[in-house]
């Protein structure tokens, strides 16, 4: 094979000298190394780090006239992940060596990713089998107590306070386990196109009677009459979460008061919720992390269901203060 | 006060607990694993039956098949650790665990 012949290749290829100097490389070598045309003449080992060198000269050692192809794959100098075969080849009488490589960094990250996620799915398997299991206990000492406090009252003996503390900390416990069940469960997104409006007016009106009960005014700030790709019934529950926790940050503040507004543009839908609470305990507070929570009844989860729900559709969600503010803001394209 | 009578189906503390729990509410109640369930409830005719199921589509279903033969049907209700809207159509009402005793309370009055 010549160098003529090789430098149009699609794959990788490299003739190297035994010791190592690279003799030909075609325009895909110089492109994948990032070395260009100092390539020529550069030792082929210094692609990688120098630990793998006694790797690649093992390998070397068995390559010969007539024997099998030798393999190695490592990480280039240049962040790139090639994998290469090595031959042999009978340059001008010498003999040297024929590497031809691939550049497998994209297949390398994609099954990276598929691992990531079939843990991801497994583990979230594992616990939301472990929090079904957890409600068979949970049941049973929540009717031990419900029993026992009945027990009681029909005496003249007062009823415990612990015993209705304990039951309210057995609910506590089924919240949490609940939202982790949402949390954990495979959500299969069904985008439609609606109109935006109409979402917004659904979690206003799922989130009204606690806003009532907390003395907090709901404020549709309105925007423009738009329709977006979205599955309406997430995008829905995680405004729900969002009032909810906006309604429990401004309760009791000077400005008991919570508005939501979306704007659309550049083909992006932006739908804020904005409150005058106590805002972020810190500017980088991990407020979207499973099990962050700054409310004693809080589960955590909340923020991080919003999180994924916005995340499934493509978007970003971001909680910031602005001024005396707290600003959440979920960003979504308008159309797939 | 509710004298409704029930029919508890499960044994085990749950089971004894929830018929106990009942009865201090004025229901008049009756314990019976599954196996005898149909055939107790054909003889004593309650008005609600409350089910434990581990797998409520599956089990409720059963009970269901297993009360079909009863007129009027008893209201049925399962109780699960994974509770499921599947049942809706028959008629079942499926209440998760940890169970909120006030509504169950009022289901079965």
């Amino acid at each position: 094979m010549t160098p003529v012949l090789v430098s149009g290749l699609p794959v990788i290829m490299c003739g190297l000298e035994r010791s190592g100097r690279i003799v030909v490389a075609n325009d895909r070598a110089m492109e994948a190394t990032g070395l260009s045309e100092s390539v020529l003449g550069s030792d082929w080992r210094d692609l990688f780090a120098r630990s793998r060198h006694d790797v690649i000269a093992e390998l070397w050692k068995g390559i010969g006239p007539g024997k099998p192809v030798v393999e190695f794959e490592g990480l280039c100098c240049n962040g790139r992940r090639l994998r290469w075969q090595f031959s042999h080849w009978p340059h001008d009488g010498n003999d040297a060596l024929w590497a031809v490589g691939l550049d497998v960094t994209e297949e390398r990250a994609q099954q990276a990713r598929k691992r990531g996620h079939e843990r991801a799915r497994s583990l979230a398997n594992l616990g939301a089998g472990l929090a079904h299991e957890l409600r068979n206990p949970l049941n049973s000492a929540l009717l031990q107590l419900a029993l026992a406090q009945r027990k009681i009252a029909r005496t003249d003996r007062e009823v415990p306070a612990e015993l209705a503390e304990a039951t309210r900390e057995i609910h506590r416990a089924a919240t949490v386990l609940e939202d982790f069940l949402v949390f954990a469960r495979p959500m299969e997104t069904t985008h439609q196109h609606v109109e935006v409006g109409s979402v917004v007016d659904r979690a206003l009106a799922r989130t009204s009677d606690r806003a009532t009960a907390a003395g907090v005014k709901l404020a549709n700030g309105g925007g423009p009459q738009v329709v977006a790709e979205i599955d309406p019934a997430r995008i829905e529950r995680a405004l729900v979460e969002v009032l909810a926790n906006a309604v429990d940050a401004a309760a009791g503040t000077p400005t008991p008061e919570v508005m939501i507004r979306w704007t659309a543009h550049d083909s992006a839908l932006v739908i804020e919720v904005e409150d005058l609470g106590p805002g972020l305990p810190a500017p980088n507070a991990p407020v979207f992390d499973p099990f962050f929570t700054t409310k004693s009844s809080g589960t955590g989860l909340g923020l991080a269901i919003v999180d994924r729900v916005v995340s499934d559709h493509g978007g970003v969600a971001e909680l910031t203060r602005v001024g005396s503010a707290t600003v959440f803001r979920m960003r979504l394209p308008l159309m797939l | 006060m509710s004298t409704a009578r029930v029919l508890v189906v499960g044994a085990g503390a749950d089971g004894r607990a929830l018929a106990e729990l009942l009865a201090l509410h004025g229901f008049e109640v009756a314990e019976v694993s599954q196996r005898h369930a149909a055939g107790v409830a054909r003889a004593w005719m309650p008005d609600c039956v409350v089910a434990e199921a581990a797998l409520p589509e599956h089990e409720g279903r059963m009970l269901v098949e297993q009360l079909a033969s009863i007129a009027p049907r008893p209201r049925t209700i399962v109780i699960s650790p994974r509770p499921s809207h599947a049942l809706d159509a028959l008629g079942v009402t499926c209440l998760a665990k940890p169970v909120d005793v006030e509504r169950l309370l009022e289901l079965a009055a």
